[in-house]
């Protein structure tokens, strides 16, 4: 969906076009997804979170006085969401812990690996969490991500690139234990 | 930078796909020749596959988006989206509507004490039907009174004393039939009133009333008790029904059955006034509406002829009654009331019974001493005498005495009979007082004190022991035989009493009380008005004394206006009373002259003397007031003036009016500099009156004028009236109207308008706030807890790790 098609989605939606705001249902809800699930970490309750975003926004979509900015509007509907849900659930998980680099070489339950992957993404900062949740949860391809999110070539570029960085910088001990026989 | 050089960085890029084709064919390109680089890519193949492969179970569901929307159409469904576009409009409505109710609320504050006041728990409303409007009855045909309360599931009801002279049914399953059903009665020419209160708890009661004819009593009867009268006749039905209901054992909530048999009144004259004219005995009926016997309640029964009837059946029932339950009747139902007085008169003295008989008696006579005469033969005659004879002899002539008879008891009877015919009887009253205890304590008494004294005696005549002991022997025997003389002489008292029956007479002559003389009083008020009040208070007097009477009382008040009053009161002998008060009328003129004349009867207790009775005359008393003539207005005079300097006006017109020797009586000065009003009251004589009129008019513009003259009164003889004469004038002074009026027009409508609306708004507001404190802090505990609630529900089970 290019920017003109969503203007025109968004506006039918003030309207109270309740297909067109599908539309943007179906463009979205990936991103708004990738988002929450960087804060909640739960499947299961940010799938729900999603729909509570999205209908908290059609409730309030005539309220949206740049329909332009219709992206942005709904990740601060989910952010708060999350925040609300984050904190909530429990403050600890929320928040990132401090770099352990020194990680007890003899982890081999995955249970644990993934665990570390979970905080590993959840302490990204956000604009490289997204996009790379989007590529490694939802398995999105890159020129996907690029239209998901609404960002530049350029710019996404840099923020997978570094953002899949950080994160192999962060789990290398655990994925070099991996090769460890069992 | 090379390419080589830059792979670090690309390589997660590639695997990611986010490198343009130009740029991956150079990359793939680079990574054939370049073992280091190819290796970098792999390893960030790797990287890549083992991250997403351990938190590919998080992933989301591939139809996610799908869901979504099937979530958002849902919500749509069930009207979330509807809610949302007419929620300023509910918003709206619903503050208004929570504002309204909050205001009715604090409004109703004030009178909710009130009308939970009021206890429907005890509520029993009894209606009760006396007056027996309905078919008219026959003496013979008694007609019955039902009255009773129903009380629906009374199970938990406490017995209330109140209640009990009323039936109570217990814990009838279905009042609304039962009362149906009473009701039905009233068809059948039965008068059947009932109410019927119910309280909070679902329990209700029934109070009802019916005036059934004696064929319909059964039936209702039976209805009323809840079962089947079960009997044919009616007496037997209601003692049936009464025993039926005792032995269902209701313990301390016994069913109470008032009847009211209510006869034709001639019937109830006779009950009430039983055995009137019989020898004067008084005889009363037991009242039996006031017995207390446990179950059954009959008044008046309607006939004397059914009274022995009923009332044996009752009263036996009742003893029955009683003694099963263990408890005695307070009072017994009496049948020997209704048996003639004779059985009672003539009972057959036992010889061993000492009783004592006496008789109150009060005769008129024509002629004391006639009577006395025969009444002396006829105690003679019956063995007795006449013990004692008081008489006493009235102004009127007339003798009231009081005789004494003895007679020997068995002659007693005979000698009352026989009163009948020296005169009529006013009043007998027949005792006797049974002695016999008395008599025989008295006896044994005598006869112990006796063998006592003989054993003294005997101590006494054999003479031992020593002096001292027989001293006190002496003294003993001293001390019983006084005892013995004592108790001797009581018993010849009660041997006296017994022997001869006593009879007191009170004997008066007829027409006792009637008055023998009239008495004439008279007595004079007269007022007058005279010139000179001092002058004519001291003819007065001597008017009064020359005419051989006396002066019992004279004041003389004056008063600060000048008039005064004089009052006299003086005695004369009643043949020169009229002479006085002619004499005295020319002193002035007269503007009241009364004269009270009476005749009072003296003597005696009844009205009327008897004709030739003789006059007697007091002497007159005569009341004089003198007074000196009223002021009296014959002239008066209203006058309006307009003029602009009201002020000035009003000071020069006091001027003018005290100038020509008038009294200002009343004078005020009210308003503001444009509109002023001035009034003034003048009083002058009336020979002044029209010039001073007529210079008050210069003062302005004369509005309006107008001058009344009265007529003096006339005087009670019909000459000119003795006044003062006085004129009087209201002078008002006013400002020119103004054109426009203050109070009137749109302006002032637009004021109230406001002033009522923001009163309004102002009561509102003290409604409000007083509901506010009043719901305020249920609204906020109910937002607490829904609060909560939703905050517990919405917690996530587990959060991930």
């Amino acid at each position: 969906m290019d920017p003109h098609e969503e203007l025109e989605r968004v506006r039918r939606s003030q309207s109270g076009d309740r297909t067109a705001f599908e539309d943007l249902i179906r463009a979205h809800a990936r991103l708004v997804w990738a988002f929450i699930y960087g804060w909640v970490k739960d499947p299961a309750w940010t799938e729900d979170l999603v729909q509570e975003t999205f209908l908290k926004a059609w409730e309030a979509l005539k309220d949206l006085k740049q329909p332009e900015a219709f992206r942005g509007w709904l990740l601060t509907i989910a952010r708060r969401l999350a925040w609300r849900q984050a904190e909530l659930a429990d403050r600890h998980d929320a928040l990132p812990e401090p770099l352990e680099l020194a990680a007890p070489a003899e982890v081999r339950n995955p249970e644990e690996a993934r665990d570390e992957v979970q905080k590993a993404l959840a302490r990204l900062p956000e604009r490289y969490r997204v996009p790379v949740t989007l590529h490694f949860l939802n398995g999105m391809e890159y020129g996907a991500i690029e239209k998901s999110t609404g960002l530049a070539n350029g710019s996404l570029r840099g923020l997978v690139a570094r953002g899949v960085a950080k994160l192999r910088l962060e789990l290398a001990p655990w994925w070099r234990s991996r090769h460890d026989p069992a | 930078m090379t390419l080589h050089e830059r792979m670090e960085s690309l390589a997660d890029l590639l695997i990611a796909g986010g490198l343009s084709n130009e740029e991956r064919a150079q990359a793939e390109r680079h990574v054939a020749d370049c073992a280091a680089c190819g290796a970098l890519i792999r390893d960030a193949r790797d990287f890549a596959a083992w991250a997403k492969g351990l938190i590919a179970s998080d992933a989301p569901p591939a139809d996610l988006e799908d869901r979504v929307i099937e979530r958002f159409r849902a919500a749509g469904q069930t009207g979330k989206r509807r809610f949302v576009v007419g929620k300023r409009v509910f918003r709206v409505t619903g503050s208004i509507a929570a504002a309204v109710a909050l205001i009715f609320l604090g409004s109703m504050v004030q009178v909710v004490p009130d009308a939970t006041r009021g206890d429907v728990n005890a509520q029993q409303v009894e209606e009760t039907r006396r007056d027996g409007a309905g078919t008219p009855l026959g003496a013979a045909k008694p007609k019955f009174h039902v009255h009773f309360t129903l009380d629906h599931d009374a199970h938990d009801h406490p017995a209330e004393p109140e209640e009990i002279s009323s039936y109570k049914s217990r814990g009838l399953d279905n009042l609304s039939s039962a009362e149906a059903d009473f009701r039905a009665h009233d068809r059948d020419g039965t008068h059947v009133n009932g109410s019927r209160s119910g309280d909070a708890k679902g329990r209700y009661a029934m109070t009802g009333e019916a005036t059934p004819s004696s064929q319909k009593f059964n039936e209702l009867f039976g209805l009323v008790a809840g079962g089947d009268p079960g009997a044919s006749e009616v007496k037997q039905a209601e003692l049936g029904l009464v025993k039926r209901q005792f032995e269902e054992g209701l313990g301390e909530q016994r069913p109470q059955i008032e009847l009211r048999s209510r006869g034709a009144s001639a019937a109830e004259k006779n009950g009430l006034a039983f055995g009137e004219g019989r020898a004067g005995k008084s005889t009363e009926l037991p009242d039996a509406g006031t017995a207390e016997a446990p179950t059954a309640t009959p008044s008046l029964p309607a006939t004397s002829a059914g009274i022995t009837g009923v009332f044996g059946k009752l009263s036996a029932f009742n003893r029955a009654q009683n003694q099963e339950a263990g408890k005695p009747a307070k009072q017994e139902l009496s049948v020997a009331a209704a048996d003639p007085p004779a059985s009672r008169a003539t009972p057959t003295p036992q010889e061993n019974r000492k009783i004592i008989r006496n008789a109150d008696v009060s005769l008129e006579v024509d002629s004391y001493d006639a009577t006395y005469a025969k009444l002396a033969e006829a105690a003679a005659a019956e063995k007795g005498f006449v013990a004692s004879a008081n008489t006493r002899k009235l102004a009127n002539g007339k003798i009231q005495a009081t005789v004494v008879i003895r007679i020997p008891p068995d002659r007693f009877e005979a000698v009352i009979a026989r009163f009948k015919e020296l005169g009529t009887i006013r009043h007998q009253n027949i005792g006797s007082e049974d002695v016999t205890k008395a008599y025989i304590d008295l006896e044994s008494r005598l006869a112990g004190k006796q063998t006592l004294a003989a054993r003294l005696s005997k101590l006494l005549a054999e003479g031992k022991g020593t002096v001292k002991e027989l001293m006190e022997v002496e003294v003993q025997l001293g001390a019983t035989n006084e005892a013995i003389e004592s108790i001797k002489g009581e018993i010849k008292y009660f041997d006296n009493r017994i022997g001869l029956s006593t009879i007191s007479l009170e004997i008066a002559e007829k027409d006792l009380g009637q008055p023998f003389e009239y008495i004439q009083t008279l007595q004079a008020n007269l007022a007058l008005t005279v010139r000179d009040p001092d002058d004519a208070y001291a003819r007065a007097q001597k008017e009064i004394t020359d005419a051989g009477g006396q002066v019992v009382d004279s004041k003389m008040n004056r008063q600060s206006d000048g008039s005064s009053t004089g009052t006299i009161r003086g005695r004369v002998d009643a043949d020169k009373f009229q002479a006085l008060r002619e004499a005295l009328k020319k002193l002035g003129v007269a503007t009241n002259d009364t004269v009270n004349q009476q005749k009072t009867a003296h003597g005696g207790q009844e009205a009327m003397p008897k004709s030739n009775a003789p006059l007697r005359k007091e002497q007159a008393v005569l009341d004089v007031t003198l007074s000196t003539p009223p002021l009296f207005v014959t002239r008066r005079s209203q006058l309006q003036v307009e003029t602009p300097e009201v002020e000035s006006a009003y000071a020069n017109s006091r001027r003018a009016a005290e100038g020509a020797g008038g009294k200002i009586v009343d004078g005020s000065l009210t308003g503001r500099a444009e509109r002023m009003v001035a009034v003034l009251r003048i009083q002058m004589d009336a020979d002044k009156f029209t010039p001073l009129v007529e210079s008050l008019k210069t003062a302005g513009k004369v509005k309006n004028v107008a001058v009344n003259s009265v007529l003096p009164v006339t005087a009670a003889d019909g000459g000119a009236a003795l006044l003062r004469e006085r004129a009087e004038i209201e002078l008002t002074l006013v400002s020119p109207p103004q054109l426009i009026a203050d109070e009137n027009g749109i302006g002032k409508s637009i004021r109230d308008t406001f002033s009522n609306s923001w009163a309004g708004m102002l009561w509102s507001i003290e409604k409000l706030f007083v509901g506010m404190s009043l719901a305020g802090p249920w609204v906020i505990l109910l937002a607490l807890g829904v609060f909560f609630w939703r905050r517990r529900r919405k917690t996530p089970p587990t959060a991930a790790p």
